[in-house]
């Protein structure tokens, strides 16, 4: 099958308009019913997901981006994301002034987090600076976070 | 008819979220009832796709409890991280109530009480029907006017359906297949105390003429 430009457009575009309408039918609540998607695909063409830093280098050689700094403490983890190949998607949401629905590529590492112990982490709104996602996750709940 | 319409509209407005429990069993009577009441409820096309599970295994309530606590904290920890919840609290002004609720929400606390209830409703229904969530709503609030109706208290919670990866576990434990979906859980039990009623927006704010943007009501210091 020739994946053309317009092809991938198209794609992108259904994406896009599928989860807007989920939103627009759903409301808030509907990040919430999107925290999997994306990690059947992973699951299937990775294998081995605990492996946060080979998850990582995979997704980078694959040119699922171009490049993930990861930044983590006690509480969360945050990744600085550059060239995300669902960038175009994200760019949508930020033109009507909204979050994207879901990052596919948050919800691999938190899988990859829970296969590590953790709880099912918590994605916080993902922030932007120029073409890089900072997309950041609350690992644990506590109420040591109240300082 | 005007003692119906009185007590109706008595009943309405001493519903409250209930947290607090005594000891005391629900009977199986009131559990009935509470039941009826909901197989009463409104659905499109009469589909009637609500299903329950009665919960009033200690083990059980305590999964229920453990997923409803992590759900909450989870997101109110993701809340507080992101400053959105300051952002909601801004206007309490005590620093010390404002961190007494930060602190609540973050650990979860706000929805694990419900192993304190004598009995836990999972309200779960059938994805192949057009309205489901909507039937399952209106489901719930007639439990939870009967709930009050009868003296006992029911609290609303969606903690542990409300983010998938927490649905699938519940589902998962409790049994309930792919066909449905689950929604909530209701805890009912006899309140230990009736908290004040939470502040409503007036009716003013809530109402429009006609079309959206010229409301119905006039303003009370227009």
């Amino acid at each position: 099958m020739c994946e053309t430009t317009k092809m991938m457009d198209f794609k992108d575009t259904l994406i896009f308009e599928s989860q807007k309408e989920f939103y627009d039918e759903r409301g808030r609540g509907a990040r919430y019913r999107m925290t999997t998607v994306g990690v059947s695909f992973f699951k299937r063409e990775i294998g081995d997901l605990k492996d946060l830093p080979g998850l990582i280098e995979w997704l980078q050689k694959n040119d699922f981006c171009r490049q993930i700094k990861k930044e983590e403490d006690n509480l969360s983890l945050a990744l600085r994301v550059d060239g995300c190949c669902l960038r175009k998607i994200t760019e949508q949401f930020i033109a009507k002034n909204g979050q994207p629905l879901s990052c596919p590529i948050a919800n691999i590492v938190m899988y990859s987090l829970e296969l590590n112990g953790s709880l099912p982490p918590e994605l916080i709104p993902v922030e932007f600076e120029g073409e890089t996602c900072i997309v950041k996750m609350a690992k644990i709940f506590t109420s040591d976070v109240v300082k | 008819m005007e003692v119906a319409r009185d007590v109706m509209i008595k009943v309405i407005n001493d519903r409250r979220s209930i947290r607090n429990y005594t000891a005391e069993k629900v009977s199986e009577e009131d559990l009935l009832v509470i039941l009826e009441s909901a197989r009463q409820a409104p659905s499109g096309e009469n589909a009637q796709p609500w299903r329950y599970i009665v919960v009033r295994d200690k083990k059980n309530m305590k999964f229920l409890s453990d997923l409803s606590r992590r759900g909450s904290g989870r997101r109110f920890t993701g809340e507080f991280l992101s400053k959105q919840m300051q952002e909601r609290f801004k206007t309490l002004d005590d620093p010390a109530k404002k961190e007494a609720a930060y602190k609540k929400l973050t650990s979860g606390d706000v929805s694990a009480f419900v192993n304190e209830a004598d009995v836990n409703l999972i309200v779960f229904g059938k994805k192949n029907v057009w309205d489901c969530p909507f039937d399952l709503s209106a489901a719930i609030e007639n439990i939870l006017l009967a709930v009050t109706a009868l003296g006992l208290g029911a609290c609303w919670v969606v903690a542990p359906c409300m983010d998938v990866r927490d649905e699938k576990l519940l589902n998962e434990y409790f049994g309930i297949s792919d066909e449905y979906k689950s929604v909530s859980i209701i805890s009912i039990g006899h309140p230990s105390r009736i908290p004040n009623p939470r502040p409503r927006i007036p009716l003013e704010e809530l109402v429009f003429n006609e079309k959206f943007g010229e409301y119905y009501y006039p303003k009370k210091n227009a």
